[in-house]
Parts: C-alpha cells; sequence; structure tokens
C-alpha cells in the first residue's frame, strides 16, 4: 500500500513536469506555424515587451554596462519596477 | 564520471526560452554550465565521485557517492558561489549575463531543499542538532519558502506584466521538492 502510493506520488510530480515539457514543444509548433497567434502567446509567457518587469530588467542591463554604480542601477532599477518611476 | 544524461525535457526547456529569448537563452545555459562546474570542482577537491549528471527539465542533477555533512555543505555553497562570482566579473562587459547569473545562483540559495540553499541548511542544521529536528525545520522552511515565491511569482506575473514564466518556475521548483521528498520517504 505504501509503495503504491510512493509510486503514484511520483508518477504525479512528474507528470507536470512532462505536461510542460509538451507545451513547450506546442508553443515552439505555434511560434512557427502561426506567427501572429504565436507572437501573443510569447508575450503572455514571457512578459510585454513595455511591462514594468523588462523595463526594469532593460534599466539595469543598460545601466551596469554604462559604467554606473551598482548601488545607483539597483535602485533606479527597483524603482522602475514598484512604478515610482517613468 | 560513468554517465551524462539529457532529457528531452532539458530540450524541451532549452527551445522554449530560446524562442522566447535567444540572448537569454544563451544567458542561461551558460550560467547553468558554471553552476555546475562550481559543483563539479568542489565535488573533485573533497575527492567525492561523481557518478552522473542528468540534465532534465527541472536543472540538472548530479549524482555522487556517499559525503557528509560538511562536504555537502561546501559543496551545494559552491555552486552559487560560482554563480554569484561570474556574474560579479561579467557585470560591467556582459550585463545580461551577469543578471542572469546573478538571479541562478540568488534562486539556488533559497532555502528550499532539494536545491543548493536547502542543503547547506540542512547540512548546518544537522551538523548541530538532531535529525528529526533537522527534518522538522527543513519541511517548513521548505514549504514556507515555496509558498511566499508562488505569492511573488503570481504578483511578477499579475501585476508586473511578467508574463506567465515566474509561475512555471515556481511550479518546477514545487515539484522538485515533492520529488526529492517523496523519493527520500
Amino acid at each position: 500500500m505504501e509503495e503504491k502510493k510512493k509510486g503514484s506520488g511520483l508518477a504525479t510530480a512528474f507528470s507536470v513536469l512532462y505536461i510542460l515539457a509538451a507545451l513547450c514543444l506546442l508553443m515552439g509548433i505555434l511560434g512557427i506555424c502561426y506567427p501572429a497567434f504565436g507572437q501573443d502567446v510569447r508575450h503572455a509567457i514571457g512578459g510585454w515587451e513595455n511591462s514594468p518587469f523588462r523595463q526594469a530588467f532593460g534599466t539595469l542591463a543598460d545601466g551596469l554596462e554604462a559604467g554606473e554604480p551598482v548601488k545607483d542601477v539597483v535602485a533606479e532599477s527597483i524603482e522602475v519596477l514598484t512604478g515610482e518611476q517613468g | 564520471m560513468s554517465r551524462v544524461e539529457i532529457s528531452l525535457g532539458f530540450g524541451a526547456m532549452l527551445c522554449l526560452l530560446a524562442w522566447l529569448d535567444m540572448h537569454v537563452c544563451l544567458c542561461f545555459f551558460l550560467g547553468m554550465l558554471l553552476h555546475e562546474a562550481g559543483h563539479f570542482l568542489m565535488l573533485r577537491l573533497c575527492g567525492i565521485p561523481v557518478t552522473g549528471i542528468s540534465l532534465r527539465f527541472a536543472g540538472a542533477v548530479i549524482q555522487t557517492g556517499a559525503m557528509g555533512y560538511e562536504q555537502e555543505l561546501l559543496c551545494a555553497l559552491s555552486g552559487p558561489a560560482a554563480s554569484l562570482l561570474a556574474a560579479g566579473i561579467c557585470c560591467r562587459r556582459f550585463s545580461v549575463f551577469a543578471i542572469v547569473s546573478f538571479c541562478f545562483g540568488l534562486v539556488n540559495l533559497l532555502p528550499v531543499y532539494p536545491m543548493d540553499g536547502g542543503r547547506v541548511l540542512r547540512a548546518a542544521l544537522a551538523l548541530h542538532g538532531t535529525n528529526e529536528r533537522t527534518e522538522e525545520v527543513i519541511t517548513v522552511v521548505t514549504y514556507g519558502t515555496c509558498g511566499l515565491l508562488m505569492l511573488l511569482a503570481c504578483w511578477f506575473a499579475a501585476a508586473k506584466q511578467a508574463g506567465l514564466w515566474p509561475i512555471f518556475a515556481a511550479l518546477v521548483i514545487l515539484c522538485r521538492v515533492g520529488a526529492a521528498n517523496l523519493r527520500e520517504r
């Protein structure tokens, strides 16, 4: 009884991972066959181009490459993320 | 090392990342290699045999021989240390890689067993306390952190339009926790 429970639990955990893997493949095929719909799905999964998250990521990456002090760049990125700026 | 196993899920995860953002995908793959290299180096320094490495959807798993708590603590810390070091070195020239590597190190340091942070916490607790107490603390901290992580992922997805990937990532971590618990039971 214990063994059966253990096996089924593991199978459930791995099933979730396999479903995610299958979803990834499906999204990839969708992106090739239906580019416009694929673009919408890409935004839904990866985030919208002008979203606060992407803007904060861009601010951080650009600031670091520009040689600005890390503390200032991080503070600025957090402000962009929380919506206190821009 | 006897075998390297690459699962279909790992390939699918890389394909998805590449489709979302090729640059981030390359940085993620490089960051992961560096992270595992950090673990591998410390395992060799400690003289622990590495029997295999599996690259799966939920990340890489290194199969090793038996090790003590001090060795486990050092080996678990070496991966995130390599990621954070790489982030520090590359932050001015390859900022995207630095951010990805920093996040990789930080996520792996979360006190969630079986991730690196959880292993460090478990080894540190086991060195100073009983096994029962250690398991109790690890269970509470792991599920507490997973809950907070899921809330944070939902906040990023809903309030900051970060997309669904933070929720996927939190789900994958939760699956790893569940699978590890069932395997050890």
